[in-house]
Formats: structure tokens, sequence, C-alpha cells
């Protein structure tokens, strides 16, 4: 009578394994009727067992016929079989554990069928609770990092485990010589292993960080030859509006060089000297494509050259071509179209004012940090560029759907 | 109570934006007093820093003196985004797009062209226009922004920032959480989902049913949670 109550909680416990692994894995199952006819082999196989051998053996039998049931009837990877027969088997032990001293408490005797109802009840309740679910999940997520070596090893260690209590238990067994040397031989290949992985991954370890550095060295550097390369172009472009036709050529000819292209507007040879110079050349770039609505002041008097010392005047033409060029891409993209550009000077600094519209993401956060840019292909450094310039003074603002950027720098006569 | 600036250096036009002042504060029930000068002066100066009240700048663009009505425009809007601007000009309205948006310029009138009628146009739809100068302010590490709450639509969070949605489509990145942003907003904005805030005056359409509610810029967002029912409804 014993033994058929032990056949029907041991069948309760298989189907509490499916019903956890079915919400856990959420997978359909396939072939229906097969399905059905495999639970009816396996029900007669176990009560075949439990009823005329050790009960021991029926837990094997059960472990092998859930990882099958899964393979067969579901389109489960070998991946997350491993993973969730790993996590099946943890949560039995941990149970098998708490029952059993439960069990031992209450009823001062090992009664292992109450015990297997009291797990098959515990799974039913894990298995149903979504969080436990979800974590579950999310464990395998972050477990997928690892490799496959290390998802062996933990089941490796999960059935050694199971084994080696089987073997205490059961010591005058006639199988536990035969696993024993089992455990051994697989446990002996498995540290040799291990220690050859642990090596390779230390070696590897050392290998990423040095090309983690290399490979950070490499883009500061790559960074530095594209703010140069910008900066050179915008002061050529800065010192090609304030010099002779003959030095205007062999700038030409360098612009060319680093930049690939020369855009001369179709009346380069009207423009005017100074910074007009250089904001008219990159107006003209774009006023017969894009219908931009532009105001331009100029109120400056004096020869721009005569005003700022050469080495902020180069500055000046750096922060200008930069500023201009986020200005003109940004009001392109703008339904309004505007842009304003205004120059003027106080006692002490000259003053470039741009204003220009815009659309689309700004990270407030962001702005002006390295590698962060508004623009599809931008790289992110123009901005960081000239607001890491000392001798010129930048702001920035944001007024609704207007960008406003003041670019100042101290005069030759300023205190 | 509206202040009215005239910057005009013609006797007879000042004493025709009189008369039709006096003509329309009688028509509306408009309380409202006037300040006249001719040119850019310190006194100018001052009363434009005076951002106690609501403003109606109307101005030549050509004055006598160096500085021009086009750039006491840019010195009003150096600090004062909310005060309307009306050029009365003969100007040949060079760059007047620009100017116009730059500037926030309410219009551009032609002196000799029916100024009155435009003019009384004008300042009827100021009086008739609802003042609001509220402004959200956010520092980011190296720009200002400031927002006319009137131009947020909706904000949501999104990996760990919150997404400024303002006109029609300018969005600006912040950290700072929605809980933070509330406290910075009025009473207009609410919490439509966990992970929304919304302007309700720009909400024009809403399904709890479905989950979502239009703008009136057209724009559906699905972030409307039954939860904040009673909020929103109020």
């Amino acid at each position: 009578m014993i033994k058929i109550f032990e056949i029907m909680v041991g069948i309760l416990l298989y189907s509490s394994f499916i019903y956890f692994m079915h919400n856990v894995t959420k997978l359909e199952f396939r072939y229906r009727k097969l399905l059905v006819v495999y639970i009816i082999i396996y029900c007669i196989i176990y009560g075949f067992l439990v009823y005329f051998l050790q009960p021991e053996i029926t837990t094997f039998i059960t472990f092998i016929s859930i990882i099958m049931t899964y393979k067969i009837f579901t389109k489960i990877s070998n991946k997350d079989l491993l993973f969730y027969t790993i996590v099946q088997w943890l949560i039995g032990i941990i149970l098998d554990i708490i029952v059993m001293i439960c069990v031992n408490i209450i009823f001062k005797s090992d009664f292992r069928i109450i015990g297997s109802f009291l797990m098959t009840i515990a799974y039913f309740i894990i298995g149903s609770n979504s969080k436990a679910i979800n974590f579950i999940n999310k464990m395998k997520k972050k477990l997928y990092d690892i490799n496959y070596f290390s998802y062996l090893l933990i089941a490796f260690i999960i059935i050694y485990f199971y084994l080696g209590s089987f073997c205490l238990k059961y010591m005058d067994n006639q199988l536990v010589p035969v696993m024993i040397f089992f455990i051994s031989t697989t446990f002996l290949v498995l540290t040799v292993s291990f220690i050859i992985q642990i090596s390779q991954i230390k070696s590897l370890k050392e290998s990423i960080k040095i090309l983690t550095r290399n490979n950070e060295f490499y883009i500061e550097r790559l960074d530095d030859y594209r703010i140069l390369k910008h900066n050179l172009i915008a002061n050529l472009n800065g010192i090609k509006a304030v010099t002779n036709k003959k030095s205007v050529s062999l700038i030409d000819d360098l612009i060319l060089k680093y930049k690939g292209k020369l855009n001369l507007p179709k009346n380069f040879k009207q423009l005017p000297t100074g910074i007009n110079g250089i904001i008219y050349e990159k107006i003209y770039n774009v006023i017969d494509d894009t219908k931009l609505n532009i105001s331009i002041n100029n109120k400056i008097k004096n020869n721009i050259i005569e005003v700022l010392t050469a080495r902020n005047y180069n500055l000046f033409c750096e922060a200008l071509s930069i500023a201009l060029d986020n200005a003109i891409e940004a009001s392109e993209k703008s339904k309004e179209k505007l842009l304003f550009l205004e120059i003027l000077e106080d006692k002490e600094n000259l003053i470039l004012k741009i204003i220009n519209s815009f659309e689309g993401m700004i990270d407030i956060d962001k702005l002006g940090t390295k590698n962060y840019t508004s623009k599809k292909k931008g790289n992110g450094l123009g901005l960081f560029s000239i607001l890491s310039l000392k001798t010129v003074t930048i702001t920035t603002s944001i007024k609704d759907n207007k960008y406003f950027c003041t670019i100042e720098v101290k005069k030759i006569n300023a205190s | 109570m509206i202040r009215f600036v005239i910057v005009e250096d013609n006797t007879q036009i000042q004493e025709k934006i009189k008369k039709l002042l006096i003509k329309i504060s009688i028509g509306t029930n408009q309380d409202y007093e006037v300040k006249y000068f001719e040119k850019y002066t310190k006194d100018l100066q001052k009363e434009i820093d005076d951002q106690t009240f609501r403003k109606v700048y109307i101005m030549d663009i050509e004055l006598d003196g160096s500085i021009s009505g086009i750039e006491i425009a840019q010195k009003i809007r150096e600090n004062d985004w909310d005060s309307e601007i009306i050029f009365v000009t003969s100007h040949d309205k060079m760059f007047e797009t620009v100017h116009r948006n730059i500037l926030e310029v309410f219009d551009f009138i032609e002196k000799f062209l029916d100024m009155e009628h435009r003019l009384e146009e004008d300042i009827l739809k100021i009086i008739n226009k609802k003042y609001d100068k509220k402004i959200l302010k956010i520092s980011g590490n190296n720009v200002e922004l400031e927002l006319h709450m009137k131009n947020i639509l909706y904000i949501v969070k999104e990996d760990k920032k919150s997404v400024i949605h303002a006109f029609e489509s300018n969005e600006f990145k912040t950290s700072l959480t929605l809980e933070k942003l509330l406290e910075l907003l009025d009473d207009r904005f609410i919490r439509t989902h966990k992970s929304c805030i919304a302007n309700k005056d720009r909400i024009v359409e809403k399904n709890y049913a479905k989950g979502y509610f239009i703008l009136d810029t057209g724009e559906k967002v699905d972030l409307l949670s039954k939860k904040y029912k009673k909020e929103i409804d109020k």
C-alpha cells in the first residue's frame, strides 16, 4: 500500500517538475499525442522501479526523463536546457534538505512520502510565482556571459554533490566503487582542465588590459589629430582672410592637402578681409543649397588683426569656425532656418554672438563634453575643443528653440 | 496692466499711436500706461531693465542717434523674451524674416500703409493673448536651458534620464528625475503615467481604455494610465 502511495507521490512530483519547467521556460510543447504516450511509459517504468527496486534510482530516471521531455517535446536550446536543469536540481536539493529537516523535527522519523509531497507543493508554488520566474530568467541572462566550460563545471559540481551524498548513504552498495572511480577520474580531468583554463584566462586578461590601454591611447591620438586638423584649417582660413594673394594660393594648397576639398565661393575674390572673410566663406558654401535666413552684423570698425594679438586671433578663428559650422548645420535642419551673427566690441573684448534655430535632441548634461554630438555624423570634438580654450570665453545657452553662443576674446589694449 | 513703450522720433506718429491706445483702452476696458522715448537713452535702458510690467514696445527702426530700433530690440531680448515688440517703420524691411524670428518681433508695420488699422489689430491680439512668462530653467555642464512652460508638451523617462519634449520636435535630455521636474514646473503639469509628465493645457484628447493621449500638435503619446485619472481630470 505504501509503495502505491510512493508511486503516486513520485508521479505528482514529476508533474510538478514539468509544471515548473513549463512556467520558467515559457515554451510550448510539440508532438502532444506522443508526449502523452511518453508520460504513460514513464509512469509505468517509474512504478515498476519503485515497486521492485530501490527508490533512489528513480531520482535519476526522473532527472533524465525531464531532460528528455524538454529536449524532444520543445524547441529548447542545449544551453537553456542545461541551465534550467541545474536550477531545478539546485532548488530540489535545497527543498529536499529543508523538507527533510522539518519532517524529522515534526514526526521524529524520515517519512519520504510526506517529504516528496511537500516538495511537490513547493515546486507548484515556485513555478506559479512570477517574481521567482523573473529572478531565474534574470540569472540566466547573467550566466550567459560565462563560458560553456564554467557552465559544465557548475553542472558537474552539482552532480558530484548528489552522487557523493548517494555514496555516503549507501556505502555497501556494489555500484559505489564504480561511481567513486567515475567521480575521481572526471574530477581529475576537470581539475587539470580548470587549472589550464585559469592560467589561460589570466594571460587573456593581461592581453586585454594591454589592448585596452593601447586602444585608449590611439583614440586619444585620433581625437587630437581630428582637433588639430580642424583647428589647422580654421587657422589657415583665418590667416587667408588677412593675407595677400600669393599667400592665399599657398594656404589653399595646404587646406586641399588636409581637408581633401576646397569649397570656394564663386565670388571669392570679392570677399572682405578679416573675420568677415571666414564668415562669408562658410556661409557662401550653404547659401545656395539651403534657404537659410541669415543676418550678419559686423560692428568692428578697425582691422581685426590690429585689435587682437596673433595668438588670440588664431584662437578666435578656431572658435568662430567650429561655432559657425555647428550653427549652420543645426539651423539647416530646422524649420525656421535662422542664423544670426553679430561681431561687436567693448572696451576689453571682441565679442561674437551667434543665434540659430535648431531641431532635434540635445543632452544638456553632455553638451560640450568629449565625444558627445547632437549631429548624425559628428564626432563630439568641436564644442569640447573650443570650451577648453583658456583665453577665449564661450558661453552657450538654449532659450526655447534657439541656441545662443557668445565667444569673447581679450583685445590687445585690454587691461 | 500693460505698459506701452513707444520709441519714435516722429511726433506726428507718436500722437497717432497715443490716440489709438486711448481708443483701444475705451473699447476693451484695458488698464494701460504709456512711456515715450525719442531715441535710445539711459532712461530707456532703465525701462528695458525693469521687468515688473507686462510690456509692449512700439518702435521705429531708424531713430535719432547711433542706436537703431533693431539694436534696442536686441538689448530688450538680452534678458526679456516676454515683452512684445512691434516695429512701425518706413525701413526697407531688409532681413525682416531673420529679425522677426530671432528677436521674436510681433509685427513689422509700414508707417504709410494703413498703419493705424494694423497696429490696432496687433494690440488687440496682444491684449487677448494669454500672458504666460513662466520658465523652466535647468543648468547643464556647459549650457543653460530656458524653456517657456507653455512650450513644453510632455516629459518622459528614458534610460534613467528625463526627456523634455518641447515645440513640435525638440527634445532635451536631462539627468533630473521626473519628481524633481514636477517640483520645478507649475500645476499645469501632471503625471499621466509612472514614466510620463504632460502639460494638460496641451492635451486635446485622452483615451484611458487604450492608454494614450493626443496633443494639440497632433502627436499621440502612449503613456496614459488609469491610475492618474482623478488627478488628470481634476
